[in-house]
């Protein structure tokens, strides 16, 4: 559900896609940069998270910002701005994961010894610094060998709903699915994870010592 | 040490601070401006592009003249073949010293034809 505040946001930011949109379809060329700029990073996200291949994804995106500039005029409004330029990043993903035949080269951005990870994940661990960063690689490493290993529209779901914090309604409308479907594969998916990352997770496997 | 235990959902969320850093960025936005700056110029075409596109267009159509002009020329000769045995009896060319005229190499007809008569007329040269 989303909160009163955050709904105000969201409908400001779609007015603000539409207005430079407007710009854009009025010969302002230079106004699609804005778009870019707002939604490169998001985008990324969902891309490398599906490929988890970063030269893969900075590829993948350029072709996405490519296509949405040269079909940008039969957007018709009809979605969000974003939810638009999230399909064609999905979809243009989605074929690339379908055609790599080859054994795919993982290139992954690291979380790093200390910093924002390590706080995010464990507040307050009284862990030493070296073991910390063994685990933390350690971590990382099997969780995406855990996502890699769901088939491509499982771990669409987990990515746009987990990761990119969007709701069952809006993946729906971005997938062009229902939203039990959403809500199945999701299911399967996170049943999947938690078994491959048993070890690791509160409540399942055993605690090593 | 014990091993400390994690939410799935915390770490699935541990994933957005994989991030990189302003200098993939920088070079991203680079990219994508020059290939963008690229899209919104009218492309000049070079006479070579101009000639690719023209044979590309042309070729089948070409390929097919040629086709119905070969077949034409072949057909033709074959035809034409009871006519130059007429012209060129035995006794019409006894008489000649030279004989020179022009005939369609893939004709067999018509040069069987020539042959016979080349037999039949000893001591005159032709030259074909």
């Amino acid at each position: 559900m989303v909160g009163g505040d955050e709904a105000e946001k969201a409908a400001a930011s779609d007015a603000e896609d539409l207005e430079w949109l407007e710009r854009f379809k009025s010969g302002n060329r230079r106004a699609f940069e804005f778009f870019v700029k707002k939604y490169q990073r998001r985008l990324f996200r969902i891309i490398y998270n599906m490929t988890s291949s970063k030269e893969d994804t900075a590829d993948l995106l350029q072709d996405v910002f490519l296509k949405a500039f040269r079909s940008i005029e039969t957007f018709k409004g009809q979605s969000k701005f974003y939810t638009w330029l999230c399909r064609i990043a999905i979809n243009k993903t989605l074929d690339f994961l379908d055609a790599r035949k080859r054994k795919p080269v993982y290139s992954l951005e690291t979380w790093g010894e200390g910093g924002n990870v390590a706080e995010f994940l464990m507040p307050g661990e009284n862990i030493p610094a070296a073991d910390r960063a063994v685990l933390l690689k350690e971590l990382q490493e099997k969780l995406n060998e855990a996502l890699q290993q769901l088939s491509h529209n499982h771990r669409t779901v987990v990515v746009l709903f987990e990761i990119e914090g969007m709701s069952h309604a809006e993946i729906a409308k971005t997938l062009q699915c229902s939203e039990g479907t959403v809500r199945s594969r999701l299911h399967y998916a996170k049943e999947q994870l938690k078994q491959s990352l048993s070890r690791y997770l509160k409540g399942h496997g055993t605690t090593e010592v | 040490m014990e091993q400390p235990k994690f939410e799935l959902e915390r770490l699935l969320k541990a994933k957005r601070f994989e991030m990189p850093d302003e200098a993939f960025w920088d070079a991203f936005d680079a990219r994508l401006r020059a290939s963008l700056a690229e899209e919104v110029q009218p492309r000049r075409v070079s006479w070579k592009q101009y000639l690719g596109a023209w044979l590309r267009r042309w070729s089948p159509v070409a390929a097919f003249g040629l086709f119905v002009f070969g077949g034409v020329c072949h057909f033709s000769s074959r035809f034409s073949a009871p006519h130059l045995e007429m012209c060129f009896q035995p006794s019409d060319v006894r008489s000649c010293r030279s004989l020179s005229f022009h005939v369609s190499p893939s004709s067999g007809v018509v040069k069987n034809v020539l042959k016979k008569s080349v037999a039949l007329t000893d001591g005159d040269r032709f030259t074909f």
